[in-house]
């Protein structure tokens, strides 16, 4: 009896499961195909779909943005984020808890609002849209991970191994790099690798903020709107394998489990 | 507060603080700003006026409902699918509940466009499905009614959005101890007992946090609508793009977003309310 | 059956708990053999043993949290053994006391009458008691995160107790908390035990704990019960060499029975009655007394003194035997003459009352 309930109870964990998973995994297999449209049966394998992509000037343009954008992300915002979770983990909580809802905000604000914001204030303010408004904006939403991730971190630290480095002779900054830093790197770097992926996934504020030229995510919307092939597939697939070997390095340099 | 600033370490915060306060806070106010604004021969003109906001009301009120009917709709169904998926991955799963989990991991970083394509290319007319179900047999001519109606987009979002609510719902039931559940039952709690009145309660936080999210986000999207929803399911979030578009009316479509964003910001309130007054009730 | 069945009568005395031929194997790790055990009603009883002795799973049985392997468990008569821990009139002092975080001190307290649906007047009355019972009083509007461990331990207490069940099971009750926190409960509990009578188990792997708290003690080794009987019995007279080491100190000196004849290996012989063969000898320190010099006599030994440490109380030498096994002693403090220091040439004797032979 508990066995046929533990089995249905699986069996839905199971459905979910699959729900998640299937249409990612369609997108990957038909990368492979050899025939012009997405159905089945699907003929046989090939690499064609990956041959065109990577005949196409267009790709290789929003390839090098995307590189561009994700990884300025990836640094400025685990700098910023980071020296932020220092500071609020050494805040009592009634001043550090209400801060990072704050600075974690941008993240329940619909990105439509958030890329048109930033738009029309960087029209307003004059600049001139480019990869660099784009890697600014990407700083709102990415930040608050890094803070959440490395702040996490450093509520269990330990801060009598900087007391003892610092009795020991250590300054301040060489008790940071000697002591604090080795044993918060994993988060750290965790940490980038999450807004590096967050970063390059971003469609809607890119679209908004970025005028001329494309990233990935810009290039794919382009293509869905004017044409159906697999070389969506193909770019899709790298899309996903990129920002899934990005998160998957981030949990493991940080051990995360669940 | 001066003691606040006299204190070294507040200064790590300032980057983070600026960029807040540059990309995200203002920004957003000049955007406020701008929905009071108005349009004269394509030029974006300063005033004071409230009729983009009347405007919007008129025009939009039924677009804006109905938009708020599908947030909900994917909110709960989000939430849902969620919370019963980490429940059994805490609870039910065993020794699978690790490979559940890190799949859930994996479909967080899909890539959004790539979910949306994915289901394109699903439910399309001659898309995986349709031909499938063909080839086997089981139907004659494509099913059309898969793709571009409400509940496309349904499903796309929520699919989308899944993973990004398990997460909050499984971090509280992981913060339920397994020896509280046992005290109830020693206690003489009955499986349906312990679970609402010991485990409910604990991730209520998780529940509320995962449905305000797939609502906020669903509620502003327009990609989503856009290349699977069709002609008959256009959501606010569509006319609000297209009056950055073509149609360069920026006061009125700011004065949507924000009316959207109240409007939204309001029935979670609500929600929030009603949702927790029943356990200080009790 | 019905739990109705079970209702709260009968003498002291009467046995209330019986466990029969239980045992719980997980796989091939076989974590209690199987064993019977009677409870009586008024015990209050410790199962005390090494970590991974299965005395947790053990009382885990009488809980309903874990179904044996094989054997049946009966409570007031009646088979419970595939009931749930719901069902069974015992209630459980978790370790780590898994306190209801999302409810208040009396909350948690109440939790289980409400279940129970209790009137509300009659719930209100038997709250307030326990809560005044554990000494909560101010302490009631509290969330359990707000508590020291010491208050959480009889918040726990306390929601276990307004259940009056039959059979209240408490799981490493006091081990969580520091020394003197764990001198309060231990008189707590007693005073609590004797205020409101009723049937104590608990589990613990500390001695002392089980010796100050328990009028029986049921040693547990490797998923065996290998002595049952009051702590007086039990520290004078353990069954193994096992017992005889995890019970207190003990000098344990190896020897051989010949024909009613005692041979230690570190000296004398003396006369024993019983079956010749290998022998072990358990002398507790305090049973032995030191002295410098003097006439060996057959209940003596000679040996030097190694270590001499002055307690207030007592003073304690370490011995150094002819076969240089090292023994404890504790000498009273005015016994305790200069002549005695390091180094010194000493005699330590008993009396014939004070030793126990265990056969090998």
């Amino acid at each position: 009896m508990t066995g046929l309930y533990t089995f249905l109870w699986r069996a839905w964990g199971g459905v979910v499961f699959l729900f998640l998973l299937t249409p990612l995994a369609l997108v990957i297999l038909f990368s492979f195909g050899n025939s012009a449209v997405t159905n089945f049966p699907m003929g046989g394998l090939s690499f064609k779909w990956y041959h065109a992509l990577f005949e196409n000037p267009y790709f290789w343009g929003a390839f090098y943005n995307s590189l561009i954008v994700s990884s300025s992300v990836g640094v400025i915002s685990t700098v910023c984020g980071t020296m932020a979770a220092l500071a609020l983990v050494r805040m009592t909580p009634k001043v550090s808890m209400p801060t990072m809802f704050a600075l974690a905000a941008p993240v329940m604000v619909p990105p439509l609002v958030v890329g048109l914001a930033l738009m029309v204030f960087y029209v307003g303010v004059g600049m001139k849209l480019s990869v660099y408004t784009v890697i600014l904006s990407h700083l709102v939403f990415t930040q608050p991970f890094v803070i959440l991730i490395v702040h996490a971190r450093m509520v269990g630290f330990d801060y009598a191994t900087v007391e003892s480095a610092r009795d020991l002779g250590a300054s301040p900054l060489r008790a940071f790099f000697t002591v604090t830093m080795p044993i918060v790197r994993p988060s750290i770097i965790g940490a980038a690798f999450i807004a590096m992926a967050l970063s390059l996934d971003d469609f809607i504020i890119t679209f908004f903020t970025i005028s001329g030229g494309n990233t990935l995510p810009t290039f794919i919307w382009g293509m869905i709107r004017t044409q159906t092939d697999p070389t969506i597939n193909a770019i899709a697939t790298m899309l996903i394998g990129l920002t899934i070997t990005s998160s998957l390095i981030a949990m493991w340099v940080t051990k995360y489990r669940g | 507060m001066i003691e606040f600033l006299r204190d070294r370490r507040s200064w790590l915060l300032l980057p983070s603080v600026a960029a807040f306060t540059v990309l995200f806070l203002s920004p957003l106010v000049y955007f406020f700003i701008v929905s009071f604004w108005e349009v004269k021969s394509f030029r974006l003109r300063a005033a004071f006026t409230f009729d983009n906001y009347i405007d919007t009301y008129n025009e939009y009120a039924e677009v804006g409902l109905w938009t708020f009917g599908i947030a909900a709709l994917i909110g709960v169904l989000t939430s849902f699918l969620a919370f019963s998926f980490a429940y059994v991955v805490r609870f039910k799963a065993g020794r699978f509940g690790p490979l559940l989990l890190f799949g859930a991991l994996i479909a967080l970083f899909g890539g959004y466009l790539a979910k949306v394509y994915a289901w394109k290319t699903i439910l399309g007319t001659t898309g995986i499905l349709n031909t499938a179900l063909l080839a086997l047999g089981i139907i004659d001519e494509p099913i059309k009614a898969l793709i571009y109606n409400p509940g496309t987009v349904v499903v796309t979002l929520t699919h989308w959005l899944l993973p990004l609510a398990i997460l909050p719902i499984y971090g509280s039931l992981r913060g339920v101890q397994d020896i509280s559940l046992e005290a109830a039952r020693d206690l003489g709690a009955k499986p349906w007992q312990v679970f609402g009145g010991i485990i409910l309660p604990q991730c209520k936080a998780g529940l509320f946090a995962a449905f305000a999210f797939s609502f906020l986000i669903s509620a502003g999207d327009y990609v989503t609508p856009r290349l699977v929803g069709g002609v008959s399911t256009t959501m606010i979030g569509n006319y609000i793009e297209s009056l950055f578009g073509f149609r360069f009316d920026w006061p009125l479509g700011s004065s949507m977003a924000f009316s959207t964003m109240f409007c939204a910001i309001a029935i979670l309130a609500v929600t929030n309310f009603l949702f927790f007054r029943a356990r200080s009730r009790k | 059956m019905t739990e109705e069945s079970i209702v709260q009568a009968g003498r002291d005395g009467d046995v209330l708990v019986r466990l029969h031929g239980i045992s719980k194997h997980y796989g091939k790790v076989v974590a209690v053999e199987p064993l019977d055990l009677e409870i009586r009603r008024g015990d209050f009883l410790a199962i005390l043993g090494p970590s991974g002795c299965g005395k947790t799973t053990l009382l885990r049985t009488i809980g309903g949290f874990i179904a044996p392997t094989t054997g049946r468990v009966e409570i007031a008569g009646t088979d419970v053994t595939r009931w749930g821990p719901e069902k069974r009139p015992t209630n459980m002092v978790f370790q780590g006391y898994g306190l209801f975080p999302h409810m208040n001190v009396r909350q948690n307290i109440a939790y289980g009458l409400r279940i129970a649906k209790f009137p509300k007047a009659e719930l209100a009355g038997r709250v307030e008691r326990a809560i005044s019972l554990v000494h909560l009083e101010d302490l009631a509007d509290r969330s359990p995160d707000a508590l020291s461990g010491g208050q959480q331990q009889r918040v726990a207490l306390a929601r276990a107790l307004v259940m009056e069940p039959e059979v209240l099971l408490l799981d490493e009750p006091l081990a969580a908390l520091d020394l003197q926190l764990r001198k309060t409960m231990q008189e707590e509990l007693r005073r609590i035990h004797s205020e409101i009578g009723g049937t104590f188990v608990f589990v613990t792997h500390d001695q002392g704990e089980a010796l100050g708290l328990a009028n029986r003690i049921a040693v547990m080794q490797e998923g065996r019960i290998v002595q049952d009987g009051g702590p007086e019995d039990i520290y004078s007279r353990p069954a193994t060499r096992f017992v005889a080491n995890f019970i207190g100190d003990a000098n344990i000196l190896v020897g051989r029975r010949e024909s009613g004849r005692i041979q230690l290996e570190a000296g004398s012989s003396f006369g024993d009655e019983g079956q010749d063969g290998a022998v072990l000898v358990v002398l507790r320190p305090e049973a032995l007394s030191i002295q410098g010099g003097g006439a060996a006599t057959d209940l003596s030994l000679s040996g030097r003194v190694v270590d001499r440490v002055y307690l207030g109380s007592l003073v304690k030498y370490k011995v150094v035997l002819g076969d240089d096994q090292i023994i404890t002693v504790h000498g009273a403090v005015e016994e305790d003459q200069e002549q005695i220091g390091l180094e010194a040439e000493v005699n330590v004797t008993w009396s014939a009352s004070q030793y126990r032979v265990l056969d090998e």
